[in-house]
Order: C-alpha cells, then structure tokens, then sequence
C-alpha cells in the first residue's frame, strides 16, 4: 500500500469536487480524486445551463416558488433560500474566472426559462457547455498546483470512532493499492443513472461515492426519487436537452396530437419533468406511441423561425441538437421528427447532508448530484443540478477546509485498509460463476421494468426480491482479468456492488412511499399525500441485510404545500 | 440490415505479453452502431480482459479516442458501417503516447503540453460584485470555437510534426493558447512568445489535425495560421527567414532564387501547337517554383495540354501568388500580390478566357481560400474560376487515354496538403494516374504524411523538415515501392533535398521521386 496524505481529500472532479477544491485551495492542502481525468466527468455532457437566482436587488420569491413547486414540497427550503440567494455571486465569480454566459443582441446575459418555470430571469447558459465550467475551474486548480489523482478508483471511506479518516483507492493505471490520510473528505460522486437500462448519464455514473459512504455508515435520504427526462433519445438513451422544447420543441404522439395539451394546458410541452414524462409513459402505455414505442419531438420548422436570429446561442443550439440526432439517430431534424422516450436522467437523493455539506459523520462532507440536501425534493427542475453543484460545493470546501483546520491528523485506521486491500485483491482473481455484465444488465432491465416512471407494490416487490438475489450472485462473480494494469473488469465489478446497494434503498424507498409525488408515482396511490408522506425517507445501512429505513421533517418556511397544477 | 464485421484491436498487457499483438473479433453492426458499440459488445461477450476508455458515448467527454483504421477518432461518433472498407477494421490506441493497456495510452505528455501554455484567464478587468458584464458575443466567436475542444487527444496522435519532434507541443496547445488569446477579457501577456517558443512556426499546416478533430475546430486557418497572424501583427512573428521570403519576392520577383533560365523566358505567351479548334482555353498560372526552378514541369503541362487540344494564354506578368506569406502570418503584405494577379485573370476573363489553371497546389489553396476574402476586403472583384491543373484534365476536359504508353512503375501518390486544402479529393490523382497503363499505385498507410515543405517549415526549421520528408520517404520504402509522385513543387523540393543529402553521404537508397505531371507527359511519349 502506498501512502498519501492531504488535510482534504476530494472524491470526484466533477462540477461540485471543482468547486468544493477552489476553496478548500486557498488555505489548505488538498488532493482530488478522480476515477476518470476531470474533463472526462459526466459534467462536461451537461449542455450547461444554469439556473442563477434574480440579480440583487430582485425578489427571488418566485424562483423559490417554482423550484419548490417542481419539487412536489419534498424540497427543504432554509436549503432552496440558501440557493436563490447565492447563485449570483457564482455567476460572477465563474464569469471573472474564464466562463463566458451567452448574451443577447443588447449585450447582457440571455436569461430564459426551463421547463415548469414561468420566470424569466433564470436560466443562464454558458457558451461553452458545462464542459466549460469543468475545464476553467480546472484550470484555476492547475494555476494553484492543487494535486490531481487522475484515474484513482476510490474503494472505501476510513471512518473510525466515528470521525472520516481518509479513503482506500485504488491507481487504475498500475493497480496499485493507495491509503490517503486526511483530516475531512468531501464526497462529490454524482449521481447513478446506470442504476437503470436506459439513461442520459455517461457510463461512469454508478453512484460509487454514494454507496461507498453508505456502507461505511452515512445515512442516504429519499432515494426512491429518480427523475425520468422525458427526451432521450429513443434506443441509445443520449439527452436531447429540454432548450429543444423550450424554444418551441413539439411533442407529437403517433395520431400526431400534441398531446401535452391535455396533461398540463398551462405549461404543455414545459411542464416539469415528472410531469412531461408521466404523460408520455401514459401516451405510450395506451397505445399511442409511435410505432408502438415513442414519441416524437418536432424541431422541424424551428429552424425556420429562428433563421434570422443573429444571436449566436440559438445557432449553437440548433447545431447540437442537429448533430446528435443525425449522429445517434440517424435523421435530419429539419425534415424528421426526433424519435424520443422518457429515460433516467437524475437522481433527486443521496448522501443526507446539511446546508453545508456535512454529513451526520464528523469530517466527512457531501455536495453535487451524490448528496441530498435536499433542495431538488422530489424532482428536479431544469438546470438546478449545475447550480447545486456550485453553491453547496463551495460550501462543502469551506467547512471542510474549516474542520481540516480545526484539527490534528488523528491516526489512521491502517488495520482497515489493509482489509479493504485484501478484499481487492481476492476480487482482482474472483474467478466464481457469475458474469458482472449479466448481472448488471439484469439489474437495469429490473429497475427499468419494475421501478421506473410507474411503480406498484407487485413490481416493487419482484425488484427487491431479483435485487437480494444479485446481490448474492456478487459474491461469485467471474472478473475475467487478473491484471494489475488498467483492469476495467475489476472496475465494472466494484462499480456494479455500488449499483446494487443503491437500487436496494431505491426499491425499498419506493415500496415503502404510498403515495405520488414528483417523480415517484405508485399506480396504487396515485395521489400525494401530505399527511402521512410529507417527510424524507432516510435509509441506514445494516450490513448484509436489507437498509433501516426512517423518517424526518421537511423544513417548511414560507411555502406551504399546494396543489401543483401545469 | 445487419453485418457481420471484424475489429482487428491492437492488444498488449505488459505485465503478461511480451510484444504488442493483434487480435481479431467478430461484431454485428447495424447502420447505427457506433465502433464504441462495437468495443462494449467485445469486452461483455468475448474478451472480458479488454481495455479501453469510455465515459459518456455521446461525443463530450472525449474518452474515448483511438485510432481507427489508422486515423484518429471518437470511437462513440464513428458508424462501423461508415468506415467499412477492407475486411476488417483496424482499432488501435492513440498514437505518439505511452501505451499503458491495449487501447489505454498514457495521457500525461498531451496534459503536460497543456498545462505549460498557462490555461487559466488573466483577468484584465476589475470585477463588478454586482452586475454582469455588457458584451457583444460576436467578440467571442473565436474563444467559443477554441473552447469547443474536449481534449480528447486526436490531434495530437494524428500530428506529423510531434511524430519526428516531440519539442514541438502540438495542436491542442496551440488550441489553448488561441483560447486565451482570442478572449478580450483576458491580459495577452506574453501568450504569444510563448506560441512561437512551444513551436507555433512548427507546424507545416497539413492540416492532418484538423482531419482528426471530432469537434470541428479550423486548427490550421482558425488556429494556427492566425496565432501567426497575431504575431506579425504584435511584431512577434514571423521568424526571421519568413521575412526574407516576402523580400526575396519584393527584391527579385519570385520566393526562390532563378536556377537555370525560367519559364516565362522559355515558352511564348499563346501556347497552341495543334491544328484545329482547342477543346478549352486557359490562363496558366505556374508559381514562383515552376517558373524558376522546376521548367520540366512546365514543359511538361504545356505538352499533356497540347497533347489535349488545350490552348495555353500564358501571362507574363504573373507574379507570386502569396502563399507563403499567408501561411506564416503577413497577411498585410498582400494586397500587391492579390491584386496584380487577379486583375490579370479579370482581364482574361474579360475577354472570354474564364478557366485559371495553376500548377502549384500552393497557389491553388491559397487563390481558392485566402485570395477572395482578401479581395473582398480589397474590392476587387472576381470574374473568373480557378482549376487546379490535375483537376482540370479530370473534370473539365475530355481526357486523351488513348495515347498514354505503358509506364510499368510501382509508386505511391503523396497527396499534398495543398491540394487537401483546396478541397481536392485524393482519388482524383490517383485515378488519373491509374489511366497510365501498367502504373502500379500503392495504397498510402494514411493520407496525411508530410513533407516537411509548407507552412515555412522548409526555411525555419530545416532539420524538422528534412525529418518529416525522410520519414514520409521510409513510410513508402516500408510498403515496398521506389518511388513517389506528387503533384506539389513543394513536396518535390523537399524530398529531393533529402535524397540529394543521403547521395552526399553515398547512401543512395534507390528511391525516387516523381512529378506528376513530368510522369503524365512522359506517358504521352514513350
Ligand atoms: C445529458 C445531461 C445533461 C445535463 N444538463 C444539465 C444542465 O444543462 N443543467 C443542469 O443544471 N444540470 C444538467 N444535468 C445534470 C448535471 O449535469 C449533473 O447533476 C451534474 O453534472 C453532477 O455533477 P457532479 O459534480 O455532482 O458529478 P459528476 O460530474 O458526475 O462527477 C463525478 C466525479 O466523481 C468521480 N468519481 C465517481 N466515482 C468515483 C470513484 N469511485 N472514485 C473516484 N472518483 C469517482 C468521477 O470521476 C467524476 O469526476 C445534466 C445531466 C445530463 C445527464
Ligand atoms: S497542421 Fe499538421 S503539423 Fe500542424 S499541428 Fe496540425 S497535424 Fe500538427
Ligand atoms: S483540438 Fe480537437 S482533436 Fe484536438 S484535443 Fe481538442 S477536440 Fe480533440
Ligand atoms: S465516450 Fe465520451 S467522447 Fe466517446
């Protein structure tokens, strides 16, 4: 085992481990690692767009308002406060560091709406991509020669007396085994979209930091919230991003109805998310979807319209959306409609944290799409995540780096690691009966089939039960490489017991939840129910047999639940 | 429909195999599945120990590049059955990179070229806590095309220089430093210098990165040949020998110096030796190198158009087309070039002679590209169409085959930059070529060896070129052929002076070189 050691550790070089590292670096010594090179993150595939609160001086109420509303009230809302309040000075901040936001003809930022939002003073995109984001805080790291572990596969979090201590890792490259010390860790994974068959999220989203610190005894919160996108691509999963619709992007089903009209006449097609996507599932579940399978999304006179437009976001836009249909699917948006399905595409819980990123365990902190603070409740609305990202990863930096500062390097658990290495090592030359890919598959095509959109006790049940018997097939798996060098296979293996713990606490969150809220939605409750549900599911690992599940409050302060129409 | 189809993936694990092997899978592939497809489907069913990189399988992250039948790609945005043109295609890990596992290469020099041109902003404005700032985006055009880039690292395996001078820092970084550069909220300093000394004036602009950028950037104009044009501007660049380029021309009429008594001396200004009706009329436009050195090849197209009923006008006043000069960033010393040649080729068109034809693949590019955005800006305007000679026998004129004589040669066509950059298919040479009977043509490895010869490489750096114009030599030798043939003075010169160099050292390898239009002419004869 080699030894490393830094006052903070972060897991992940996503948005929020950037983020959360550009504070941490102004006082104190910290090392990102990362199982992929940072620009690789899934960040870099989000198109960017940034909901930032009004400028000062402007309410924010109804942003708050909207956000909370999307979120079925799920959503703590000291946290959605903290979020309106401090999206500016992000923005400023990004804006001084190198990101440029795209403006319009008169020269100031184009703000526009995402979908189930009416303000028109929010969503802020960067014309680079989130792609842009990751590269210029990078790049600030790189001027302050932050230590970067590229390509470090992170195996477990060192908790003892319950204070964070460090993390096993293991160097992809060399399949050397690397204890890091450290006075506090901030966890920044992302999210587990590849929990499911189809999803938008790269292939690297399997939530690892999530179950890693679940098993080493941090408590998740409300993870039967699974947002659905309701424009994937039909076959490979890849988003077309919800800017397609909201500049005039139609939904037509196979009687060619724009049928969005009959589930929320208000918003229609900009409905939030849960919203859009129940109703398309609904469209295709009663037999009228394209082709039996889909819907179609029409760009086909959006060009036109937009033709004279001289700003260069639109173009860019089009441009996109133009080259991953005619890449992925295979057709010319001008002519054709986009063949497009509801998939996975965010994971509302996570790794239950305060307003700063602390979890319930002294040093070990959380932010970005792995946490749950919770400000998305119960489903996202669009171009929140990015904003998550930053302003509780910058929180998350700063309390980590106060506590990094607070105290000494207590001594770390080498017993611990040397067990965690040991564990690796006889998993490297697992040679059982069980295929990893099998496995996995059959884990997203159950989560997929039993606990997608539309969920009920029977489907739920037949999950779990499939679920606890993968989970013992892991322990026979066959890994097929016993190399020490660039081993994948062994990678895949650690990553799929991630994706197995996590769908458990999804499946029993789901079953336990009766009622319909956001993005849950049991076909046998179909209505939300705010005397018995309005509170979080919190889920505590209990070893080899099934999470303990238990409840809290959601913080209410000044917006009391509604009903939620579109 | 499906196919059945072979990858044929380079595979080496260095703590298990002694040396690199092939080994060959068999994939069905639907027009949709991508060679990232392919590769998941290897590694879930058939080789379970295989390597490669991939994270989002949509084009963003740039994990996943790798050589794909020898040229470098996005292994998610490349259709098997797009590239489905042997019996198998080839996968293998990028090139001029360390190689870690079979498709993994170490990635740590492209980061490092990165990481030394200083990639943070500079910001060179005071910040406003509480206002964002008013700016026109179109200010931003050029940062937001250089920002595009995913570094994903297949510029860098595809570039020639790197391959024979690993000093030099290679595109991406010169992408980078665009990116800065180009930003107007960004302090310049020093950013320029540091481009010249990381090898800006490196580059022989053949464009090969361009090619592999699955992002669409203009490396070679976009980039590189305006980072030199920021130079000459700052007064930076170019280096000295650029300079005196553009004073050889102002000095003696012509970039090299007279060697033997030039073409416009040689041949009258109407050229028709045939009875009867012409088929066409041009206006022939040789360059500076034809004119002044390489008269053969003069003579040469003078008699495949004779021998096609092609009547010549050929203007004496014709002066250098500029090109070098654009490449290295003096864009400003144009105007007088533009405009003697264009007001000539008015002047024909004018009287009904509308077909331009040049013999220099250098002239071409540079009249088709630079030359109509410069008379643009000059106001002149353009009445006419401009043909690259090999171009013209293929497409505007009706070929004489039959007189061609058997040539039992086996060659391989160098396909020049220049013409690349004209927009040019490769295929249109090599089919001319192959109307030569017996002539055996070799398939090239990859399209985009270099020469050495463009981009004012051959002056500044004469060592790197002759490194590139040797390698591109052993590349052919390696295939088993003797010779080359290229339709580009420039590509001539510089293998020449190589193979010149070893005779010098009595290592006369036998090897030779070819001008296209020499070997065309010749087949009219013998
Ligand atoms: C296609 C798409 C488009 C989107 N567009 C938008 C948008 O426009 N606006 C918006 O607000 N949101 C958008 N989102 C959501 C948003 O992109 C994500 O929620 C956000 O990027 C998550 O960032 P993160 O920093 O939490 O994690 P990630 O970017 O996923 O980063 C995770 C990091 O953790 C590291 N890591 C993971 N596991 C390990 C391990 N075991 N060991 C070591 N390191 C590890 C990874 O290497 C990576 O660096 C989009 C999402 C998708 C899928
Ligand atoms: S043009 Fe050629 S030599 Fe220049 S950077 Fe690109 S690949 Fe390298
Ligand atoms: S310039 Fe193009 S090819 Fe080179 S790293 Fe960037 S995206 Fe890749
Ligand atoms: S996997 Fe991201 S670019 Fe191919």
């Amino acid at each position: 085992m080699i030894f490393q050691t830094h006052d903070v550790i972060i897991i992940g070089a996503g948005l929020a481990g950037l983020r959360a590292a550009i504070e941490c670096s102004k006082f104190v010594d910290v090392g990102i690692v990362s199982k992929v090179y940072p620009v690789r993150s899934h960040t870099v595939s989000a198109t960017g767009a940034i909901h930032i609160s009004p400028a000062p001086g402007e309410d924010p109420e109804e942003y708050m308002r909207e956000t909370i509303k999307g979120g079925d009230y799920l959503n703590d809302q000291d946290a959605v406060e903290i979020m309106a309040q401090e999206g500016f000075t992000e923005l400023i901040h990004l804006e001084d560091i190198g990101v440029v936001f795209h403006r319009d003809l008169d020269g100031t930022i184009i703000r526009s709406s995402p979908g189930g939002m009416t303000t028109r003073t929010a969503t802020i995109v960067s014309s680079g991509w989130a792609q842009e984001l990751v590269c210029t805080l990078q790049e600030q790291l790189l001027k302050r020669r932050t230590t970067f572990y590229n390509e470090f596969f992170i195996t477990s979090i060192l908790i003892k007396d319950g204070v964070c201590r460090g993390i096993t890792a293991i160097d992809i490259k060399s399949g050397e085994f690397y204890g890091f010390r450290a006075k506090s860790v901030i966890i920044a994974t992302g999210g587990w979209g590849r929990v499911y068959a189809i999803t938008s999220n790269s292939h690297i989203c399997t939530g690892d930091g999530t179950a890693i610190a679940f098993r080493a005894g941090a408590p998740l919160k409300d993870m039967e919230f699974v947002q659905f996108h309701p424009t994937v691509l039909y076959g490979s999963g890849i988003l077309i991003s919800e800017t397609a619709r909201v500049i005039g992007g139609r939904l037509l089903n196979s009687n060619g109805e724009q049928f969005m009209k009959k589930y929320a006449p208000r918003f229609k097609e900009i409905a939030p998310r849960d919203v859009v996507s129940q109703a398309m599932q609904r469209e295709i579940d009663e037999g009228r979807g394209i082709e039996g399978s889909y819907i179609g999304l029409d760009l086909r006179q959006m060009r036109k319209r937009f033709r004279r437009q001289k700003i260069p976001f639109f173009k860019q836009r089009f441009d996109a959306f133009a080259d991953l249909a005619e890449t992925y699917a295979l057709i010319d948006i001008d002519q054709e409609i986009i063949p497009v399905i509801p998939g996975e595409h965010f994971t509302m819980g996570g790794i239950k944290t305060d307003v700063w990123g602390e979890t319930p365990i002294k040093g070990l902190y959380a932010a970005g799409e792995c946490a749950c603070i919770s400000v998305q409740g119960a489903n996202r609305e669009g171009a929140n995540a990015l904003t998550e990202c930053l302003i509780f990863g910058r929180r998350a930096g700063i309390r980590a780096t106060e506590f990094a500062r607070k105290i000494d390097f207590l001594e770390f658990p080498r017993d611990q690691a040397e067990s965690e290495e040991q564990k690796l090592v006889n998993l490297r030359n697992a040679k059982g009966h069980y295929d990893v890919n099998a496995i996995r598959q059959e884990l997203q095509h159950t989560m997929w089939k039993n606990v997608g959109l539309f969920r009920n006790k029977e489907g739920l049940e037949t999950a779990l039960k499939k679920i606890i018997e993968l989970k013992s097939k892991f322990k026979e798996i066959d890994i097929g490489d016993d190399s020490k060098i660039f081993n994948t296979a062994l990678i895949y293996a650690l990553e799929l017991k991630n994706l197995i713990d996590l769908s458990e606490c999804i499946v029993l969150g789901a079953l336990n939840r009766k009622e319909h809220r956001g993005a849950h939605y049991r076909e046998d409750f179909p209505q939300r129910d705010d005397k018995n549900w309005l509170k979080h599911s919190i889920f505590n690992y209990n070893g080899e047999n099934s999470p303990i599940l238990s409840f809290e409050d959601v913080v209410i302060t000044r917006f009391p639940p509604k009903a939620r129409e579109y | 429909m499906t196919i059945l189809v072979k990858f044929k993936i380079f595979r080496f694990d260095p703590s298990k195999d002694p040396k690199p092997r092939f080994e060959i899978f068999e994939v069905n592939a639907e027009k949709e599945t991508t060679v990232l497809d392919g590769l998941i489907y290897i590694k879930e069913k058939l080789s379970k120990n295989l390597s490669f990189r991939r994270s989002c399988r949509e084009g963003a992250c740039g994990s996943c590049a790798m050589r794909i039948n020898k040229i470098s790609k996005l292994a998610c945005k490349t259709h098997i059955l797009d590239i489905l043109n042997n019996d198998y295609i080839l996968i293998e890990p990028l090139d001029h990179l360390p190689i870690i596992k079979d498709l993994v290469v170490d990635l740590e020099p492209f980061f490092h070229g990165i990481s030394c041109v200083r990639p943070w902003r500079i910001t060179n404005y005071i910040k406003d806590e509480k206002k964002p700032r008013v700016t026109n985006m179109n200010e931003f055009l050029k940062t937001m095309e250089a920002k595009s880039c995913i570094l994903c690292a297949a510029c860098y395996s595809d570039c020639n220089v790197i391959d024979v001078d690993r000093t030099f820092v290679g595109p991406a970084s010169l992408v980078k430093i665009a990116r800065f550069i180009s930003d107007p909220w960004d302090t310049p300093d020093g950013r320029l210098r540091e481009a010249v000394d990381l090898g800006l004036f490196k580059c022989p602009i053949d464009q090969e990165c361009e090619i592999a950028c699955p992002k669409g950037i203009d490396i070679r104009r976009g980039i590189v040949e305006w980072l030199r044009y920021k130079c000459a501007q700052e007064g930076i660049g170019p280096l000295p020998s650029h300079r005196r380029l553009v004073e050889n021309v102002l000095n003696t009429g012509g970039v090299v110096p007279v060697q033997n008594t030039p073409a416009f001396d040689i041949f009258p200004e109407y050229i028709k030796e045939f009875e009867g009706v012409p088929q066409s009329e041009v206006v022939l436009f040789t360059g500076c190198i034809i004119n002044r050195r390489q008269q053969d090849t003069c003579k040469a197209i003078i008699e495949i158009f004779q021998n096609n009923r092609v009547a010549i006008h050929f203007p004496k006043k014709q002066t250098c087309c500029g090109s070098p000069f654009m490449r290295t960033g003096q864009r400003d010393t144009m105007k007088p070039f533009v405009e003697r040649n264009f007001n000539i080729f008015n002047e024909y068109a004018e009287r009904g002679i509308k077909h331009v034809v040049t013999s220099c693949s250098g002239c071409n590019s540079t009249f088709r590209y630079d030359y109509p955005q410069l008379a643009k800006e000059y106001g002149i305007q353009i009445k006419f169409e401009i043909y690259d000679i090999g171009e013209y026998m293929a497409k505007m004129i009706d070929l004489n085959t039959k007189d061609l004589n058997e040539n039992s040669l086996k060659i391989m066509y160098h396909y020049p930059c220049h013409i690349k950059a004209a927009g040019l298919l490769e295929e249109i040479y090599i089919e001319l070529l192959s109307k030569i009977p017996g002539l055996e043509l070799v398939d090239a490895p990859k399209s985009g060896l270099c020469c050495g010869g463009g981009g004012g490489v051959r002056s500044a750096y004469p060592k790197l070129s002759d490194d590139l114009a040797l390698r591109r030599i052993e590349v052919a030798k390696d295939f088993g052929v003797k010779g080359l043939v290229s339709n580009c003075p420039f590509c001539i010169i510089s293998f020449e002076r190589v193979l010149n160099l070893m005779k010098e050292q009595d290592e006369d390898i036998g090897f030779k070189i070819y001008d296209f239009y020499r070997l065309f002419a010749n087949a009219y004869k013998y």
